[in-house]
């Protein structure tokens, strides 16, 4: 009898069949629906709240926040939880022994496995970002008839009105608002190899999302404090300096990916900045990946 | 640890060296576009702990939480309760100084609507008995003063803002600061193109600016003959009334010659005089420049002593 | 020719997870080969270290010390599994795909193309028997039904080594008695085995070779016949003997001055005994001085 298989040392083949995998077990899941139904809630909801502020383009930015909130959770929380169990559950259930005497070297099974949740995300994201274009522009546009037919109608405040139209004009969906959802996305897979690195290496589930949450948390928030501290002093010390250095090695600067509220404001990043940005997010990727790599190829299972 | 762990995390304390001086660039370049901007240009100490404390609390919610903050004082101000209302702006404010709307809204709040509902202008009972009721109006209007000055510290050019501060200086402030008013409105126009709402405020102000009579004029005719031109968002019919009777005014106190001035005849401003006489009362009127109008008109229609408003 | 498998002198070491940092030897100095197309057994009490021979065998572990091969190829290279199917003991897959997903999971994994893996996991579950349950999910397969999609899934990419821990564990008598005839069909299309078990009548039955293993040792090994022969002995089958010429074989034997007939009857399994005597420590003079009759 003849062998079937081809061998390669890498096959993007093999990767895809493990990520489609991970994608059919977390889609299978029920938690995925549940953060799907959230974010669905919070974009109705933004709908029908917005009839309770005075300002038409108040109205924009009210669904702009809830639905970049909704979508900054599910990826925060589906990044962390999701990839948290992701080898440990294989390692647990021992579907890794079948898997890995496959000829399936173990970084391609990492990998896939990566890609196969954060497929998940940027795939949910996707969607999410499309219904909010999509409710954005139908709302402007609604708004903008009414704002429109008022002056049209020769209403008192015409001036005022024109103004109202310009702002509406500028609030409806950009491509500034699509920087802030990928960085959203990029923050998730951050998030997302770095707790893959961490569930390497840790003995339970929670562990790994009480450290995640805990870099997440921490690598958010360190960089505002630093600055904080470095404009209100005059200096620091050198003892603090060096804690502050050793802080910035371990964590993730998770702020430098956090465009959602600037972006809400009106302002727009320019596309080089942009692109800088999501070279850091792949490094962080890539490196945190290799690390994992480095702890998994040499694990015992 | 195994030699796989030592691996690992010379790897990431090796990305760290590598990585920590480009994010500190990414950073300021973030801030070189007006990204990240957390601290407080010139602010209290006070105001800046507030503000640490909320972006550290908060990480990247902070928009999302201005919003969740507005509208609960929204609900408080459905309620009239607006105690609420301004320290939830406050909150507000303080979560997304970047977004002027707020400033302007939260103003808006408290030198309009809370000064109204204190000085009982939309209830029936007549609250201005209850002496205190004056001193909140009072303070509202103060509130929403600092509004404002805090969001232009945060936006000095902001069009919203600076047409606030103008109307606030007029119709708020006793007295009112005209020269303060127009050149509030001087900076709105620099904020958007053809600002035709500013620039008339602008020259309306500047006409009661003591020495800036003769600037004022000569922009309260441009403005004229651009509406005569039919070259103007408002329609002749809607033309605001003190936009003539300043006009005027300035013509009788530059003792403009009669062949100079602008051509408008004495039915209009007659018609225009009772049209606005009926609905005002000097004793509810905060528009300093609606009782200066009327004192205008009587004064150019020769209105006799007896049947003029008794201010 | 290069042999299926080979392991030199494996000693494998684990650290058990405690205070003071103790170790257990799951494996010492054990070495074995099997040829090409043979059938080996490897039995041994539980914790012998069978699995974890096994699993460095896959490379799922690093050996402590010595090496393992499969085909010539190094274990802790991933193109030695390129020949190998593994089913483990218990095995358990992902609950959410149904028989038909997980065999074309591990079969793209394989290395296969779509076609063939379609045309590979027909027969595999007509071979196993599951042909009835094909798009039902696994979380509603029974541990029989697992263990042989396990089976299948070994053998999606058609190796030529397939390495079995505990083949019949939880399967019925039926099922068991499938996978004993699946077994020795490996052997007429030459592909070799490694199999540990614990029913060791079933061993006898298909192996052509067995190891005994006790406390991570191989302590002995050979042929099946070889180690069933008890040297000093001779076992003498008749067919259709008539009490009389029992009698005259006895009368016989009591003529000679040496022999003995210790027994006279049908013959039974000694690879449990052999498998008892190997594993309790015993010293080797009661060998063969067995009173059952
Ligand atoms: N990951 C591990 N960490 C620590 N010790 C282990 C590990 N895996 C196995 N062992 C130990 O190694 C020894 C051999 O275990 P192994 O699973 O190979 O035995 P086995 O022969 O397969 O037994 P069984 O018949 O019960 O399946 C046992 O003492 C076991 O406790
Ligand atoms: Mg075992």
């Amino acid at each position: 009898m003849h062998n079937l298989a081809v061998y390669r040392h890498f096959s993007p083949a093999r990767v895809g069949v493990l990520a489609r995998n991970t994608l059919t077990q977390l889609v299978r899941m029920r938690a995925f629906y549940f953060l799907l139904i959230f974010s669905v809630i919070v974009l109705v909801s933004a709908l029908l709240i917005q009839n309770f502020t005075f300002d038409p383009a108040r109205q924009l930015k009210i669904m702009k926040d809830m639905s970049f909130f909704a979508m900054s959770m599910f990826g925060t929380i589906f990044a962390i939880v999701a990839t948290a169990n992701l080898i440990p559950k294989d390692v647990e259930d021992r579907t890794l022994y079948t898997i890995l005497a496959k000829p399936v070297p173990r970084f391609e099974y990492l990998l896939g496995k990566y890609l196969g949740a954060m497929l998940v995300i940027v795939l949910s994201m996707a969607v999410m970002m499309l219904m909010l274009c999509v409710v954005l522009y139908l709302r402007q546009q609604a708004l903008l008839t009414e704002q429109q037919a008022l002056l049209d109608a020769g209403a008192p405040h015409a001036e005022e009105i024109a103004v109202v139209i310009d702002e509406l004009k500028a609030d409806g969906p950009s491509t500034s608002l699509i920087t802030a959802a990928a960085a959203i996305c990029l923050q998730a897979m951050v998030l997302g190899a770095v707790t893959l690195f961490v569930s390497t290496f840790a003995s339970s589930g929670l562990f790994t999302v009480v450290v995640a949450f805990m870099l997440f948390f921490v690598g958010y928030i360190e960089p505002v404090v630093v600055d904080y501290w470095r404009g209100s002093m005059e200096s620091l010390g050198s003892f603090a300096n060096a804690c502050i250095h050793v802080v910035e090695l371990i964590f993730p600067n998770f702020q430098s990916f956090n465009l959602v509220d600037d972006v809400v404001s009106g302002k727009t990043l320019p596309l080089s900045l942009f692109f800088k940005i999501l070279g850091m997010g792949l490094s962080y990727v890539v490196v945190y990946l290799l690390a994992a790599y480095f702890i998994f190829a040499d694990k015992e299972l | 640890m195994t030699k796989a762990r030592w691996i690992a995390c010379a790897v990431l304390v090796a990305f760290g060296v590598i990585r920590i001086p480009i994010e500190d660039r990414l950073a300021a370049d973030l801030k070189a576009h007006q990204f990240h901007e957390m601290t407080i240009p010139d602010g209290s100490m006070r105001e800046q702990l507030g503000q640490l404390g909320a972006a550290a609390a908060l990480g990247g919610f902070r928009s999302f939480l201005a919003t969740m903050f507005e509208l609960n004082a929204i609900a408080a101000y459905r309620e009239s309760d607006y105690a609420n209302v301004e320290t939830r702006y406050q909150l507000v404010t303080q979560l997304q100084p970047s977004e002027s709307g707020y400033w302007e809204t939260a103003a808006w709040m408290m030198d309009s609507n809370a000064r109204r509902f204190y000085l009982g202008m939309d209830n029936e009972v007549d609250v201005k008995a209850q002496g205190k009721r004056g001193l909140l109006a009072q303070r509202a209007v103060e509130r929403g003063r600092r509004f404002l000055d805090d969001g232009l510290r945060y936006h000095p050019g902001d069009y919203k803002l600076q047409i606030a501060l103008g109307n606030h200086l007029v119709e708020r402030q006793r007295p009112a600061d005209f020269c303060g008013a127009a050149e509030a409105f001087a900076k709105a126009i620099e904020a958007r193109d053809d600002a035709t709402l500013p620039t008339r405020h602008h020259a309306l102000n500047l006409a009661l600016c003591p020495g800036h009579e003769r600037e004022a004029y000569v922009k309260l005719r441009a403005i004229a003959e651009r509406l005569v031109r039919g070259d103007y968002p408002i329609p002749l019919d809607q033309i605001p009334a003190s936009l003539i009777l300043h006009m005027r005014y300035l013509e009788e106190y530059l003792k403009i010659a009669e062949d100079d001035r602008f051509p408008i005849n004495l039915d209009v401003l007659r018609r225009l005089y009772a049209r606005l006489r009926p609905g005002f009362d000097p004793a509810t009127n905060t528009d300093e420049r609606h009782a200066h109008v009327l004192r205008r008109l009587e004064d150019v229609l020769a209105i006799p002593e007896g049947d003029r408003i008794r201010f | 020719m290069e042999p299926a498998v080979r392991i030199d002198h494996l000693t494998k070491v684990f650290k058990v997870p405690s205070l003071k940092g103790q170790r257990v030897t799951a494996v010492s100095d054990l070495s074995l080969q099997v040829a090409p197309g043979e059938i080996y057994g490897l039995i041994g009490p539980n914790g012998s270290g069978k699995s974890t021979t096994m699993k460095v065998l896959l490379g799922l572990i690093a050996p402590t010390k010595g090496t393992t091969a499969v085909f010539g190829q190094d274990s802790r290279k991933v193109r030695s599994r390129v020949d190998v199917g593994f089913l483990p003991e218990n095995p358990y897959f992902y609950k959410f795909l149904t028989a038909e997903e997980t065999l074309h999971f591990y079969g793209r994994l394989g290395g296969l193309r779509k076609r063939a893996i379609r045309e590979r996991s027909k027969e595999l579950l007509a071979l196993v028997g599951l042909e009835h349950a094909r798009d039902r999910r696994l979380s509603g397969y029974s541990k029989g039904m697992l263990q042989r999609i396990g089976l299948a899934q070994a053998l999606i990419q058609r190796p030529r080594l397939v390495v079995l821990d505990e083949p019949t564990a939880g399967v019925d008598p039926a099922g068991s008695r499938k996978i004993r005839d699946l077994i020795l069909k490996f052997r007429e299309d030459g592909i070799s085995v490694i199999l540990s078990s614990h029913l060791l009548e079933q061993v006898q039955e298909v192996c052509d070779r067995v190891g005994i293993i006790f406390q991570g040792k191989l302590c002995r090994e050979g042929p099946m016949e070889a180690l069933m022969a008890i040297e000093d002995q001779t076992e003498i089958l008749l067919e259709r003997a008539s009490p009389e010429l029992i009698a005259r074989v006895k009368a016989l034997v009591d003529e000679d001055a040496q022999a003995s007939l210790l027994r006279a009857g049908h013959p039974r399994t000694t690879l449990e005994r052999l498998f008892l005597e190997e594993t309790s420590g015993e010293s080797p003079d009661t060998r063969g001085g067995s009173q059952d009759a």
